[in-house]
């Protein structure tokens, strides 16, 4: 049977398409701070979270009458405010269309960049600092493969970018985080051997 | 310089699901070279899962966020104004316009609309009406439609099952007439009707949107939203609502069956439905057990060995059109 929250959230879909405004507040108190942390993972900029966050409520708003939500809300409006985020990358040219293949060396900088950002508190906030402080393009590539769980291909489809640059940026991203959470895991020789029993390979 | 990129771009693929059995044959090969190999692998895998949990959080001002969305649906409501100037030689134009449109629908209002019939054979039909409607009529079934629509309503009458999907227009509802003069109501929306004549009953099935079933002697009938079910019995009077009904009750028109968060108790008597066979779940404690899985329609060994994969079910296969599921970890 579905849980309580998913039949409170039919009913006020069904309030919604009736012109109930005070159903999409309910909606939106649910939703909205969970599209903001959705958007970020792709343009890391509050205000714009914000401005594509609250469109994605707007157009709920604007279609109401011909809503026709298969899966659940939660992913309906995420999937809305993925592709509201890759739109608006697109319409404001921030994706230049750079097919060279880059350098993949990664340069000192950015490793005590990152390194600096890592939290000591614990691995997976190093690791979520390192995500962070990933190089723009890179952090975008990154984030639609394992959030958004897009294939190279889609990704390359949607950004208008070569499938080869895809990869190579995908391959950076891997190496810098990488190189982040060994450097907060500080892999001694006997870490290495635990980590090896630790991960199973 | 880096001999191992491409080993890296391969471990990626593996953990997002890409990679091809070429790939996974040249990575197993590599891994097995040398144990830094198997390092490198074991720390990408840390670095895909941990990622994995990686989000933000936001606590915004949801007052102050709400208020700003609300002057955007305003803004967007209120219509721009717009300064019309129309020239005599316009307004002439215009004026003939008129005065043609208005015969036309003279015309048409006053001479009957001709009546068409549609009868499905041994097969599934699917015919599209004037107004952009589709309807699938399943074997046996047919419905009487108009040439034209014409009036306040849509009318269309039906014999047998069909599955709507009804071109959206607030300002001329459609209107399915059934024997004995129920009727179901709808503006678009996607439904499914089934006449029972053996049971003597009336099924009405909602997939998207919002209908109202009113039987001749239940005048108030009941407005049915997205997967609710309605059953009327002739016999008994008696409407029954179903409030999550099964997503596979219109499987004869989709071709297959689909699950969104289904219990397994539903799954297994949706597939015995479809396949007609029998099927029984042993293990009691899997009957709760959600269960997603897209469209398919694929034979029943397949779906079987897909879920007994899953959920580490054991089927046997004791007589034919009998199958029976047994252990399964709903982890």
């Amino acid at each position: 049977m579905q849980s309580d929250p998913e039949i409170a959230e039919q009913q006020w879909l069904t309030a919604l398409s009736a012109g109930d405004e005070s159903a999409l507040r309910r909606i939106f108190d649910r939703h909205y701070a969970l599209l903001l942390g959705d958007i970020y993972r792709i343009i890391p900029d509050e205000n714009t979270c914000q401005d594509l966050a609250q469109e994605v409520f707007v157009e709920l708003w604007r279609k109401r009458a011909e809503l026709d939500i298969h899966t659940s809300l939660r992913a309906y409006l995420r999937r809305a405010a993925v592709n509201r985020a890759l739109n608006h990358l697109k319409a404001s040219r921030r994706l230049a269309l750079d097919e060279s293949v880059e350098q993949l060396h990664v340069a000192d900088e950015s490793e005590r960049e990152i390194a600096e950002k890592a939290d000591r508190d614990s691995m997976e906030k190093a690791l979520h600092a390192a995500i962070d402080a990933l190089p723009e393009k890179c952090r975008l590539v990154f984030s639609l493969s394992r959030f958004e769980h897009l294939s190279h291909r889609e990704i390359s489809e949607k950004l208008g970018i070569s499938v080869k640059t895809i990869e190579n940026q995908i391959t950076k991203a891997m190496k810098l985080l990488r190189q982040a959470l060994a450097r907060h895991a500080d892999l001694s020789p006997v870490v290495i051997l635990a980590l090896k029993y630790w991960w199973g390979m | 310089m880096h001999s191992n990129d491409n080993y890296i771009l391969l471990l990626s693929k593996k953990h997002s699901g890409e990679i091809s059995p070429d790939e996974q044959a040249a990575l197993d090969e590599w891994l097995a070279q040398s144990p830094e190999h198997s390092l490198l692998a074991a720390q990408m895998k840390a670095v895909w899962e941990q990622a994995g949990s990686y989000q933000k959080e936001f606590s915004p001002d949801l007052d102050a966020a709400f208020r700003q969305v609300q002057d955007r649906i305003r803004a967007e409501e209120r219509p721009p104004l717009r300064v019309v100037s129309l020239g005599s030689r316009l307004l002439r134009i215009a004026a003939a316009l008129a005065l043609i449109l208005a015969s036309v629908w003279s015309y048409r209002e006053f001479s009957a609309p001709d009546m068409m019939r549609a009868v499905a054979g041994a097969e599934t039909r699917m015919l599209s009406l004037p107004d952009g409607t589709d309807i699938w009529l399943r074997q046996n079934a047919e419905i009487a439609y108009p040439t034209h629509f014409d009036g306040n309503e849509r009318h269309v009458s039906l014999q047998g099952e069909a599955y709507f999907e009804v071109a959206h227009n607030p300002a001329r509802p459609f209107i399915v007439d059934l024997p004995n003069g129920d009727r179901v109501k709808v503006l678009g929306t996607k439904f499914g009707i089934r006449l029972d004549p053996a049971l003597n009953q009336t099924m009405v099935f909602v997939r998207s949107g919002k209908v109202h079933f009113s039987p001749k002697l239940q005048p108030n009938g009941v407005i049915l939203t997205e997967r609710q079910k309605a059953v009327y019995d002739r016999n008994s009077t008696q409407l029954t609502v179903d409030k999550y009904a099964s997503l596979n009750e219109l499987a004869w028109q989709t071709g297959g069956l689909e699950f969104v968060r289904t219990p397994m108790e539903e799954v297994v008597s949706d597939l015995e439905r479809f396949y007609k066979v029998d099927i029984t779940l042993r293990n009691t404690a899997m009957r709760a057990c959600l269960h997603t899985a897209p469209l398919t329609n694929q034979p029943i060994e397949k779906v079987l060995e897909s879920l007994a994969l899953t959920y580490q079910f054991r089927v046997e296969h004791p007589a034919p059109g009998q199958y029976v599921l047994s252990g399964g970890d709903c982890q």
